[in-house]
């Protein structure tokens, strides 16, 4: 980059989620600025945030709009990074990336999953990743290490007790660890319930939680969503109403706090009353911080349960939500903010994303699993006690076996007939066979609607990022 | 001279013109347009179907669920609303004491939250582990109350409502207090003298008077609440299903999820038509019973 020929009060504006995400991004451009010799004289980064809840709403309006309002859209889930690129949204980088990334020094510091299944869609790359995010299992290690639980769970349930290695081993865990109020705890009277799991039952979240166990539950990863020759929909087949069944029968040991979202399951697992957890990386760094935990040093980390299949042992993790960068097809200064966005996903301000306080941006980068400070606990603002190489360690595993979202044009159309029929059955209102196929039979419609081949096309492209 | 000012009087009004014509007409027209296509937001799909998304949406179980959610809300929000905010401003209107204005002040004061805020506020007092809504009741009835006030289509409605309520009840309450406040108070002396009791007093004398006041803030209300949509979105995101949708819910949904932007337009224009006729016999009906 040349200051000299960026014209005088140039301003690159990044979309991103508000909060911790937008602060991230806010803080390593602070380290930008002191690393590249550049002032915000030259031209000045805002990261603009953007509700949660509201991300797909603002891109897809910005791709309608045309604006070019934001040079950079950073806070684009993988799943949304197809729509995106249809809708015009999204330009290719190809060709930035072969001019300024010539020896693949960025892209091939990125875990080889998360740059595939969130940079790259029907085979061109049109964004840069930017977040670690799949699904790991945490773990209350007092409660397995506890004498009294050890013996008591081995005399109930036949094997000893220990990090959950199966989806049966979890609900055994989340059965046996349910306690009311009165009962006992390692030897403790408990003062108020204790429960076995927390998941997420938010509308238009629980698809997660649902192709997170389908995906181990299949050989042949391609074969989840669809048929990738005929795009019949494959996951109202067994052993998808099981796997409904088995959510719904999770609920039971699950504390009562519906919608059941990460701030309210987050603030019941630090304060100490739920036993394991299967959810994004981010709350063993929370549990890790005494200011904001009452379970510093009990939080274990690991991937999380695997399918078996044949006999076969089948271990992936959905890779869920997992934000992006992209280059705005309609931003005035293309080039300007392809290399800003590349400067904040090299090594050095990408390690401000992830090791600060105030972030939910998890590590995602080679450099970032083997760096010493960060596996000795040595965040910026707060030390880890224990558990941060554990922590590292399991995310990288799940990262390496990360099974991607439905990252093809329609995503919502897809999910949302199934979303509103798992909350259904939920509810009791629909059979779990009965919700799934009328899901299927509106995701066969969507694929006719949107156009059988392209569909067809996207969905092979996708199967090719898969893992084995 | 006459042509010269009318030539002033439609050159004043020409911005106007525009105004309305630009964000009013155009965007209505635009509307009724799209509504009769194809029109995809994600992809280059704009096709002429005629009157297809109408016959579609009328076959679509969802869409009229969804109608009948919001004119059943509206129904039982307005009347809940119109009731006691009609009390309350009675109540107050015969009483004085010290500090009647921060009372009054009190009461008003919902009306000046954001419904987000409202929604957000909502999702932590409905909360039926932490939540204080739960706690008062196992408290008042002595028993653990365990109300699933998210995942229950009955109490969902009803959170829904209360939310309603909570915010808007004080608006009828404002227009019905300022109205009791300005009547003459020749009538109500007279009907002192001859005997009524204050239930007849509001009933036959106070409340026909206000009859223009009280259609005017009902039918405000009415038109707004047919728009409810930030308490369920932040609170029940239209589940457990789709139990707690309204129509706004549902376009939102059609525009920004399923990303048809013809069939939303037809459900918008549904929409519309719905609310005038919705308004037009709820005027009727309001105007009938207080003649």
């Amino acid at each position: 980059m040349d200051a000299g020929k960026i014209p005088k009060g140039t301003v690159i504006n990044i979309g991103n989620e508000e909060g911790f995400q937008s602060n991230a991004v806010t803080e390593s451009a602070k380290k930008f600025y002191e690393v590249t010799g550049f002032s915000r004289s030259d031209f000045d980064i805002k990261s603009l945030g953007v509700p949660f809840v509201n991300l797909y709403e603002r891109w897809i309006a910005e791709a309608a709009s045309k604006t070019g309002g934001y040079d950079i859209v950073w806070g684009v889930a993988g799943y949304m990074l197809a729509d995106l690129v249809v809708s015009g949204l999204a330009m290719p980088l190809d060709d930035y990336l072969a001019k300024y990334d010539p020896d693949g020094a960025l892209m091939n510091n990125v875990v080889t999953s998360v740059r595939k299944t969130q940079a790259i869609v029907a085979d061109k790359h049109y964004a840069l990743p930017s977040d670690g995010d799949v699904f790991l299992m945490f773990y209350r290690k007092d409660l397995l290490e506890d004498p009294i639980e050890k013996t008591d769970y081995e005399a109930k349930y036949g094997y000893p007790l220990g990090v959950p290695q199966t989806w049966e081993e979890y609900m055994d865990h989340a059965e046996f660890f349910t306690r009311k109020k009165g009962e006992k705890l390692m030897g403790q009277t408990l003062d108020e319930n204790f429960y076995g799991v927390a998941e997420w039952r938010l509308k238009y979240c629980t698809f997660d939680w649902f192709f997170t166990r389908m995906c181990e539950l299949r050989e042949d990863a391609t074969r989840v969503y669809f048929d990738p020759d005929t795009m019949e929909p494959l996951f109202n087949k067994p052993p998808g109403a099981e796997v409904l069944e088995y959510m719904k029968k999770l609920n039971s040991y699950m504390a009562p706090i519906p919608p059941w979202s990460y701030s309210e399951n987050l603030t019941a697992f630090l304060s100490g009353i739920i036993a394991q957890w299967v959810t994004w990386p981010g709350p063993a760094r929370f549990a890790a911080d005494p200011s904001k935990s009452q379970i510093v040093g009990k939080c274990g980390t690991s991937i999380i349960p695997h399918g078996v299949v044949n006999g076969k042992k089948i271990q992936r993790s959905q890779l869920a939500t997992g934000y992006c960068a992209l280059v705005n097809a309609y931003s005035k200064n293309k080039e300007l903010a392809y290399l800003v966005n590349q400067a904040l996903h090299s090594p050095t301000t990408a390690r401000v994303q992830v090791s600060i306080s105030k972030s939910n941006i998890d590590p995602y980068l080679y450099s970032q699993f083997e760096d010493l400070q960060l596996r000795a606990g040595h965040f910026e603002g707060f030390e880890w006690s224990t558990g941060a190489a554990e922590w590292l360690d399991a995310l990288r595993n799940s990262l390496e076996v990360g099974f991607p979202e439905l990252n093809i044009p329609g995503f919502w159309k897809y999910m949302d007939p199934l979303e509103t029929n798992i909350s259904r059955f939920m509810a009791g209102e629909m059979r779990a066979q009965e919700a799934l196929d009328d899901a299927a039979k509106q995701w066969k419609q969507t694929t006719e609607d949107l156009g059988f081949d392209q569909q067809k096309t996207y969905y092979q492209a996708l199967c090719r990022l898969m893992p084995p | 001279m006459v042509s010269r000012v009318r030539i002033a009087a439609w050159l004043l009004a020409v911005p106007t013109l525009v105004f309305f014509l630009v964000l009013v007409v155009y965007p209505m027209a635009s509307l009724y347009v799209v509504s009769l296509f194809k029109w995809e937001i994600l992809l280059p799909i704009r096709r002429f179907i005629g009157i297809d998304n109408y016959v579609a949406l009328f076959g679509d179980a969802r869409f009229l669920y969804s109608l009948r959610f919001t004119t059943t809300l509206v129904a039982v929000a307005m009347l809940l609303e119109l009731l006691v905010g009609l009390i309350l401003a009675q109540i107050l209107n015969s009483v004085s004491f010290r500090g009647k204005g921060l009372v009054v002040a009190a009461i008003f004061l919902p009306m000046t939250i954001s419904p987000t805020v409202v929604g957000y506020t909502w999702r932590m007092i409905f909360n039926p582990m932490y939540g204080f809504v739960n706690s008062m009741l196992s408290a008042f009835f002595l028993y653990p109350i365990d109300i699933e006030w998210f995942s229950d289509p009955f109490w969902s409605l009803l959170m829904i409502v209360s939310a309603d309520f909570w915010q808007w009840m004080p608006f009828i309450f404002i227009a019905a207090y300022a109205g009791l406040s300005s009547l003459p108070s020749e009538p109500y002396e007279a009907a002192v003298i001859d005997g009524a009791s204050s239930l007849q007093i509001f009933a036959r004398v106070q409340l026909p008077q206000l009859k223009g006041v009280i259609i005017a803030t009902v039918l405000l209300r009415a038109m707004d609440a047919f728009k409810v949509f930030d308490y369920i979105l932040l609170t029940t995101a239209g589940g457990p299903g789709y139990a707690t949708e309204s129509l706004s819910y549902f376009i939102y949904r059609t525009v920004f999820k399923i990303t048809n932007l013809g069939y939303s337009s037809a459900a918008s224009v549904i929409y519309l038509w719905v609310a005038t006729l919705f308004i037009i016999l709820f005027y009727r009906v309001m105007r009938e019973r207080m003649a």
